[in-house]
């Protein structure tokens, strides 16, 4: 690796690396240079009087090994058009790993990715052009024309590649050319105009693709037109977010997200096993419609579509059953239901999955590294427009920013033992309180149940009294999901977390013990007393049970909008204003949506149609909830990860919520018998016996291979046995490759340290053979006007110190931002050796033997953590520019940097080998 | 709809969305939108450009912070005055779209927090950064000890190859890690 590193010195395609970016702000600022020039000069230049000898004399090392081929001032404007090319090399996306390589450009062209990842990368100096100010150009001695050629070139190349594209390609990477939309439109009419003029040229296979691309074009924007005239709640979401920000915005999202969701499911149900059944007149509703039905599902619901006892277990023929020889083939219900709902979880089981991966993958993996305050840097939310939003978010940022930083000193801190134990049996004592809640819940809830299953009398239903009792198990343990996590929140007074983030992920862990708990209890009532107590529909009593809970919890949410939030609000600002304006909670939101979610996809077996409360429930929540949220609630207090939290939601949603349904719905399929009079799979052992009878009844000659998919798969063990162990070994080739991948980034980062290094080392280099090359013309008084300018501007501004002539001359070069410089006149010149010394350990010693006459003692300025040196720090001496001692710059700029960088990297080589 | 509809051409139309993240429907009410901040007797012109004042008067830059910065980093006037052309506006909005990609999302916040436009993100870009997301108060202000804390931290892990500033692929390469960036970094008409 570290051989590697090293070729960049030989190759001419080095000038389009990273190291060389000096870029315009280098240019107008010259960045790495003795801040303490004056200070240190006289000092400098005692110590140094002996060691500038050995730095001159490295300059004239021969350089024919180096020159490889290609001088490097083949290049207009010598080596300093580096500079310029800065922001052409500084590739967007991929400047991080594989760019190294950019010699090899023109064999990377085959993939489309990197054809483009090219293409803005070299693009994005066109857009810098204009902006290149003339000071910088006069600086790295750059005349219009030369920059001129270069973008006339570059724009001409972008063309040619531009039109060897087809249409599609082209598209895309015009469309992510990071210029104003008018030079797209100047670029995009002479792409077309050369396109026309090679028309002949072209075959007809392209001019093929062009088409259908255009026909694919013009389909999908059609597609996406008409979805973005269907986008619901648009303005109602721009409204939150412009108020609230992203954060609570995602809690909508999810919303809208789960809505899709049951709307896909309704349509699914409906579809296939609700249409069919309403086309089988045998089964009739003789019931009468009272209107508390809606509330508890009791009464004439049971006789109807919406719950599972209702579906025919025969195959629906279009006609009544007198008629089965109708023209129209049989639609077997069993076969139907089963089919629907298996296919159904599967689907939910595949974007589940995807969703959680890509949001995991996007928000989790790549978020790992940066710190709190990077994140609150550069992700202002530009959606929020309210004014008083805006200044809320400023004054929360603010906080947040000090308490980070008073964070990062405390965090050094270390507790005593007794303050540990204290800590620690603060969060037993919690997890203790909670875990008895959730424990005596469940057991509420169960003998609740219990109680319930034994003293109603299911065969006299009619009763109003009897109908409404059935309400007394929702509402309790709709009341438990209100309360008890209200009590949790509570637990913050005993527990003092240090870091919110810890609070935040205990809270929901014990909402979702809670909740997934008091589930747990209900499928086990449901699965086990419930199916062995003798009612004879089962499978409708338990869809009632599970409707009326959805119905009420959505009751329960609203009473909790109005009299939560509202009454809070109100006492908050009336009688109370320390108590304040409540905060919406969007850990508490959320996890009552995926309990929500839970139960609905656990009714889906029993009562098709839920999906059709849910979606009802969701859309009427969106509405209350944001006019809740509008009138009473003010915005998160702290920054809220909104898209990590996302993730974390929609894997809770997946793995206790979704997997936990999955084993119920499959414990009722291959365990659990099915009532015998009533609902598709009457008189069947298990629901899945339908497939046997299935497969049994299988006679058409060309569905063999059904029945030994059946056979030879499915039930066998053997293929599921080899299908897990082929995932185990999939899996842990790719844990390596991930580990192998960890590595290489460690090796790319160390990479780009270095070049980080060389690029410091070559600006000085730089700066001082420029000096004096310009010393040399120092008499231009062409050159002399253009730096004028921009000198005085610096010099006002810079501190006021004497500087030697040569530097007070071209000041542009010689001097760093003015603040710096501050700094370093603040250091006390009398303490420097013990510092001194210091800051040598601190950092890496750069060894040139060849070009310092005492090469362990010269760490080099410009070293990694140079501006974020400690304020004690001394910088180390370094040879000063004398204009006297460089033998008359004979040697091309160019080259004498190549040949020190390269003694350099020599010394280092053997410096590392020297270690090992 | 209709008048706005007429004036741009169907042609222009399709060019644009090709050549921006945005629809058709975005692509209109655009137009609307910037036809209202034209003046009255100059409507019917498209090259006109409404000049930065005007435009910060629209209530989803208000109070935007970096509302100026915007405004500068899109206007393609000679004059550097801010002033936004239909085509400066609609660049803008394709920038804040939904489906603007991360790439192009990074860029050009890069070039909003470069404040003194040199290309890198120094110490002074980012202290500026640093006082627009807390406001002007003096009570909601860090103070110089903290600035510089915080702007030492944000240089140790962000500036990769230690030359002191943050330039364009470091900043993209921050970017990429905070997840939150694409999804705020959006302006809805």
């Amino acid at each position: 690796m570290s051989r590697q590193t090293r070729d960049g010195v030989l190759n001419p395609a080095y000038h389009d690396s990273e190291t060389l970016q000096m870029g315009r702000g280098s240019a107008q600022r010259p960045p790495q240079q003795n801040p303490y020039g004056s200070t240190e000069r006289t000092y400098d230049e005692g110590l140094q009087a002996s060691g500038r000898q050995d730095w001159d004399s490295a300059e004239h090392i021969p350089m024919a090994s180096l020159a490889g081929g290609q001088s490097w001032d083949q290049q207009p404007g010598g080596l300093s058009n580096a500079g310029y090319e800065w922001d052409s090399a500084s590739d967007p996306g991929g400047a991080r790993a594989g760019d190294f390589r950019e010699q090899e450009r023109p064999r990377l062209r085959t993939k489309r990715s990197s054809i483009l990842r090219q293409l803005r990368m070299r693009n994005s100096s066109l857009f810098f052009r204009g902006a290149l100010s003339s000071s910088a150009l006069g600086w790295l001695r750059l005349t219009a024309e030369d920059t001129q050629d270069k973008t006339a070139q570059e724009e001409q190349q972008l063309i040619i590649e531009l039109v060897a594209m087809s249409f599609y390609d082209r598209v895309r990477a015009i469309r992510q050319l990071p210029v104003s939309l008018h030079e797209k439109k100047q670029i995009r009419k002479r792409v077309l105009l050369e396109k026309t003029s090679k028309k002949g040229r072209i075959n007809w296979y392209m001019d093929c693709r062009d088409n259908f691309y255009l026909f694919h074009r013009r389909c999908s924007t059609f597609v996406t037109n008409a979805y973005h005239t269907l986008q619901l709640w648009q303005g109602g979401l721009k409204d939150i977010g412009g108020k609230f920000g992203s954060s609570i915005l995602s809690y909508f999202l999810f919303i809208k997200w789960l809505l899709m969701f049951s709307i896909f499911s309704f349509l699914v149900n409906f579809g296939f096993i609700t249409v069919p059944q309403l086309f089988d007149r045998d089964t009739v509703n003789n019931g009468t419609f009272k209107g508390l039905e809606l509330l508890t599902g009791e009464g004439y619901f049971t006789q109807s579509v919406l719950f599972y006892g209702f579906y025919t277990n025969k195959s629906v023929t279009g006609g009544s059953s007198s008629n089965s020889t109708g023209s129209l083939l049989p639609y077997d219900m069993q076969l139907a239901y089963f089919f629907t709902i298996s296919v159904y979880f599967v689907l939910c089981c595949l974007s589940l999955v995807y969703s959680a991966a890509s949001s995991f993958h996007k928000n989790f993996m790549s978020a790992s590294e940066l710190s709190r305050s990077g994140r609150l840097l550069f992700s202002w939310d530009f959606r929020v427009s309210n004014d008083k939003a805006v200044r809320s978010r400023q004054k929360n940022l603010s906080t947040q920013l000090k308490e980070l930083l008073s964070e990062h000193l405390q965090q050094k801190l270390c507790m005593t033992f007794d303050e540990r134990i204290k800590r620690f049996g603060r969060h037993l004592l919690a997890w203790f309180v909670s875990s008895g809640l959730a424990i005596g819940c469940s057991a509420a809830v169960y003998f609740l149940c219990l109680y319930n299953v034994n003293s109603s009398p299911w065969n006299n239903r009619s009763d109003l009294t009897k109908e409404a009792s059935t309400l007394l198990l929702p509402i309790v343990v709709s009341l438990i999901n209100l309360i008890v996590p209200l009590l949790y929140s509570l637990l913050r007074n005993i527990e003092f977390f240090t870091f919110p983030r810890h609070e935040l992920y205990t809270l929901i862990l014990r909402n979702v013990i809670l909740k997934m708990s008091i589930i747990g209890v209900l499928c086990y009532y449901w699965l086990d007393k419930v199916v062995n107590c003798g009612i004879p529909c089962w499978e409708t009593f338990v869809g009632g049970d599970i409707y009326r809970l959805v119905v009420i919890d959505f009751f329960f949410c609203l009473f909790a909008c109005f009299f939560g939030e509202f009454l809070h609000k109100v006492i908050g600002t009336r009688f109370f204003p320390r108590l304040g304006v409540p905060e919406f909670d969007i850990a508490r939101n959320v996890l009552d949506l995926i309990y929500a979610q839970t139960l609905a996809w656990i009714g889906i077996y029993f009562s098709p149609l839920l999906p059709l409360i849910q979606i009802i429930k969701l859309f009427l929540m969106f509405y209350v909830k944001k006019f809740s949220l509008m009138q009473n609630c003010h915005p998160p207090q702290r920054s809220w990860r909104a898209a990590q939290m996302m993730t974390i939601f929609i894997l809770i949603l997946f793995f206790p919520s979704y997997v936990g349904v999955l084993i119920t719905i499959a414990v009722i399929f291959w365990r659990i018998t099915p009532s015998s009079s009533c609902g598709p799979f009457r008189g069947l052992n298990v629901p899945f016996d339908v497939i046997a009878n299935w497969i049994d009844s299988i006679t058409l000659p060309g569905s063999q291979w059904v029945v030994w998919i059946y056979n030879n798969l499915i039930q066998s063990v053997l293929f599921f046995f080899i299908l897990t162990l082929l995932v185990l070994i999939l899996i842990y080739v790719y844990y390596q490759i991930v580990v192998g991948r960890k590595k290489l980034i460690a090796i790319l980062r160390d990479h780009i340290a270095n070049e980080g290094k060389d690029k410091a080392f070559l600006l000085e280099k730089l700066k001082k053979l420029q000096s004096q090359s310009m010393s040399s013309l120092y008499q231009d008084p062409s050159l002399e006007a253009m730096g004028s300018k921009d000198i005085q501007d610096r010099e006002v501004r810079g501190s006021s110190q004497s500087r030697t002539p040569s530097e007070g001359t071209f000041p542009v070069q010689l001097r760093r931002a003015p603040s710096l410089q501050e700094t370093s006149n603040r250091r006390q010149p009398t303490s420097f050796s013990g510092e001194r010394q210091s800051a040598r350990d601190a950092e890496r010693e750069y060894v040139l033997p060849n070009v310092l006459q005492e090469p362990q003692q010269q760490p080099w300025p410009g070293a990694p953590g140079f501006q974020q040196a400690p304020p004690n720090y001394i910088p180390p001496d370094y040879p000063v520019d004398d204009d006297s001692s460089m033998e008359g710059g004979t040697l091309p700029v160019s080259d004498a940097l190549a040949q020190a960088l390269w003694a350099r990297r020599q010394a280092e080589d053997e410096e590392e080998e020297g270690r090992y | 709809m209709g008048s706005s509809a007429s004036q741009l051409t169907k042609e222009l139309l399709s060019e644009y969305q090709e050549l921006t993240f945005l629809t058709k429907q975005e692509i209109l009410l655009a137009h609307c939108r910037f036809k209202e901040l034209l003046p009255k007797e100059s409507r019917n012109t498209m090259d006109y450009r409404v000049p930065m004042e005007k435009i910060l008067t629209m209530p989803e830059l208000k109070s935007n912070p970096f509302r100026q910065r915007i405004c500068y980093v899109f206007s393609t006037s000679e004059a550097k005055d801010g002033s936004l052309s239909f085509e400066d506006f609609l660049d803008f909005l394709s920038v804040f779209s939904d489906s603007a990609t991360p790439e192009i999302k990074s860029h050009y916040a890069f070039r909003i927090f470069d404040f003194d436009d040199d290309g890198t993100l120094d110490r002074n870009d980012l202290v500026k950064l640093v006082n627009c997301l807390t406001g002007d108060a003096p009570e909601t202000r860090l103070s110089q000890e903290e600035m510089n804390q915080l702007i030492g931290n944000i240089l140790e892990e962000s500036d990769i190859d230690k030359d002191g500033t943050v330039n364009l692929s470091e900043f993209q390469h921050v970017i990429s890690r905070s997840p939150d960036f694409v999804s705020s970094f959006k302006i809805v008409l």
